[in-house]
């Protein structure tokens, strides 16, 4: 990849770029988002830039007016990378920049400073940003910044990101760094530290950790401080008591919110907002000037686009998913996430996964597909391939749970807790098969368990809003696609005719009306889809948790598809999307045969 | 000197030796490095450390018994007899 490595010796203005380097979890995506106006997700625990992003700065160098390039470049702590995600960071370093800024947590300086070194080591200015100075203080930490700066050879601005402090200072030191006065003397004193070892200023010498330690030393002071609330609620909550407990809580909680809070949305607030107004709205308008016939039900029928395409999207599936992510970037800026995987490693252990790996499925819960980017953070392509597996095959994604929840209780509430605990055996079922089947090796956990901290209102509130714009940009286009076809199925009778030939497995197999089938062919194209239809349908209740079954493991969506031919290649796409659809029919089937029996 | 996996919990010990593990040198942990044991899971789970009295670190029970460490302040004693006696208090 970083084949013919191209160093801009500063004097080339075109192409400047700039790399934004660090730790995990120290608050990069934060200065990202915060000098390039472009939001990048952040969270509480390591490793959430699994692709770099990249977006523009607006600098003004040597008086004149310039966008420069910033790539959020995945956090690493080593340029000795671990994963994937951590040697694209050494690529970038070694196909050059004009210059880097590298985030520091000034509450960890040691460690930070190992990787501060390391980047001596290449020939690009760097400016050091000395984030979360305010968690060090809170810990008794305090650091000299200017005393850190001589050790370094370079400026240090302390800064609190999430407060935007150190933010102008940062700007104005990148703007010094990249005129052109400075861009030949920097490359010149870089040499000296670090190329020539008899010249080397750092008495550890070659041993980075050493001198990291020396230098911490010098420049940092350390008071000790009683532990605050939050620290021991932290360590409690990863601790088997009361960490289980609180688990049971926790869990109880998002389900109230996310599933509570989503029915009555959609039941007392937007159903009945859309029935009374917004339907009758667009049947009277569109009755104005289209006489009736199938265009006219194409657009306001039972079916029409612009009946389900409200009834769907805005009551069914946006109420769930705006709570889930309002549950879900809580839980994420937290750091509590990290806390679970570890409770819960040696039960994952046993289904032939790491508890790291939850993490992944609880972010399937939202959308698989971050979920399966997320995983290139997994330690082995084994635990990779297994993780994505089980999410493909068994988490149902935020819209689709929606669905099946209106779905389910439209008829019995039991359904929903049985289809729940159906969803769990079948996860672990997954993991287990695809453990079976994938060779390789599971690595074990080794992760740093982040400080649990208060999210902070601005950053957590933008990231909410990024989320939901994401969603809305993402989905609303397929979605629409999926209500189109739908539409144009049922109001030109297409549908019957598919229904037909569809009969025996529909019909026969797995007892649905033969109608049905719409969702199994919308399901192709977003999951919601699958079950959307069936809520139309005049279902039994056996009917109802059939169709929730198959649906709930039926293929993932295309988006989901895409993601998984681009990661793994065509191949294993194909094989977990046939696989899925198979067992989906074959598990739907089996119940309703022994449903069949009994009634 | 012994494993870390089999040491007591709120014990305080510094690393003696770590396995070849990137990532396990990267996150922190390496010869010197002083860790106190936090918890130690059940069923084969991992144990937590807190690193340096700084951070938090889970590490798995394959990783932790390959690490050595010898209690806070007798890693420097490396006589051969200080050893046996460490070794026979152990057992």
């Amino acid at each position: 990849m970083s084949g013919g490595a191209e160093r801009n010796g500063g004097a080339e203005r075109n192409g400047v770029k700039i790399l934004l380097m660090g730790n995990p979890n120290v608050g990069k995506s934060v200065f990202f988002t915060e000098l390039t106006g472009v939001h990048a997700i952040s969270s509480n625990y390591a490793g959430t830039t699994v692709s770099y992003m990249e977006g523009e700065v607006q600098l003004t160098v040597d008086g004149e007016q310039l966008s420069v390039k910033l790539i959020d470049v995945p956090g690493t702590y080593s340029l000795k990378p671990t994963s994937e995600a951590e040697s694209v960071a050494a690529r970038f370093m070694e196909g050059g920049a004009s210059a880097v800024i590298c985030v520091l947590d000034a509450s960890n300086l040691e460690r930070n400073l190992h990787l501060a070194l390391e980047l001596r080591r290449y020939d690009i200015p760097v400016v050091y940003a000395l984030n979360l100075i305010d968690v060090a203080e809170r810990r008794g930490i305090s650091v000299k910044a200017k005393l850190l700066g001589a050790e370094l050879g370079a400026s240090v601005i302390p800064t609190v990101i999430v407060k935007k402090q150190g933010l102008d200072e940062l700007k104005k030191q990148l703007e010094t760094l990249l005129s052109k006065k400075n861009t030949a003397d920097n490359s010149r004193n870089i040499s000296a530290s670090c190329n020539d070892c008899n010249a080397c200023p750092t008495k550890g010498g070659c041993d980075l950790w050493k001198t990291a330690k020396e230098i911490t030393r010098r420049v940092s002071k350390k008071e000790g401080v009683g532990r605050s609330f939050l620290d021991k609620l932290g360590d409690g909550m990863i601790k088997p008591f009361p960490g289980i407990p609180i688990a049971a809580v926790v869990m109880g909680a998002i389900i109230a919110v996310v599933v509570g809070g989503g029915k009555f949305l959609e039941e007392v607030v937007l159903g009945p907002l859309i029935d009374a107004f917004v339907v009758p709205f667009f049947e009277w308008l569109f009755a104005l000037f289209i006489p009736e016939g199938m265009l006219l039900n194409i657009l306001v029928g039972e079916y029409g686009i612009f009946v389900i395409s409200f009834e769907w999207i805005v009551a069914l599936i946006l109420p769930y998913v705006f709570l889930f992510y309002v549950v879900f970037s809580f839980l994420e800026d937290s750091g509590y996430l990290p806390r679970i995987s570890v409770l819960f490693d040696n039960i994952m252990r046993k289904i032939g996964v790491q508890g790291g790996s939850l993490i992944y499925a609880a972010m399937g819960f939202g959308c698989a597909v971050p979920a399966i980017i997320g995983s290139r953070n997994a330690t082995s392509r084994k635990e990779r391939l297994v993780i994505t597996a089980a999410i493909c095959f068994a988490i149902p994604c935020i819209s689709q749970t929606g669905a099946l929840i209106s779905l389910m209780s439209a008829y019995s509430w039991w359904m929903i807790p049985t289809l729940g605990l159906l969803g769990m055996f079948l996860f672990t079922a997954a993991s287990l098969i695809a453990g079976k089947v994938i060779k390789g090796k599971v690595e074990p956990l080794l992760i740093e368990v982040p400080n649990l901290l208060m999210p902070e209102p601005k950053a957590y509130l933008r990231k909410l809003a990024t989320r939901m714009k994401h969603f809305l940009v993402e989905a609303e286009f397929p979605m629409m696609v999926a209500i189109v076809i739908a539409a144009l199925l049922k109001e030109t009778g297409a549908i019957d005719t598919i229904a037909v030939h569809a009969a025996p497995l529909v019909s026969h197999w797995l007892g649905l009306p033969a109608e049905a089938v719409v969702g199994l062919l919308l399901g192709i194209i977003r999951r919601e889809m699958s079950v959307a239809p069936l809520l139309e349908l005049n279902l039994t209740s056996l009917q109802a948790f059939v169709g929730g079954t198959v649906s709930l493991l039926y293929l993932p969506c295309l988006s989901v598809f895409g993601i998984l031919v681009k990661e793994f290649k065509l191949r294993v796409a194909a094989t977990i999307s046939i696989s899925t659809v198979l067992f989906a029919l074959l598990v739907g089937g089996i119940i309703n045969q022994i449903g069949q029996l009994f009634i | 000197m012994q494993n870390l996996y089999d040491s007591e919990k709120n014990g305080d010990f510094e690393i003696l030796s770590i396995p070849e593990i990137g990532l396990l040198e990267n996150i922190g942990l390496r010869a010197g490095t002083k860790v106190t044991v936090q918890n130690r899971y059940v069923f084969g789970g991992p144990m937590l450390l807190r690193v340096e009295d700084t951070y938090s670190v889970a590490i798995g029970k394959d990783i932790a018994v390959q690490i050595k460490v010898a209690e806070v302040g007798t890693a420097n004693k490396k006589t051969p007899i200080a050893a046996t006696v460490r070794k026979s208090v152990t057992i």
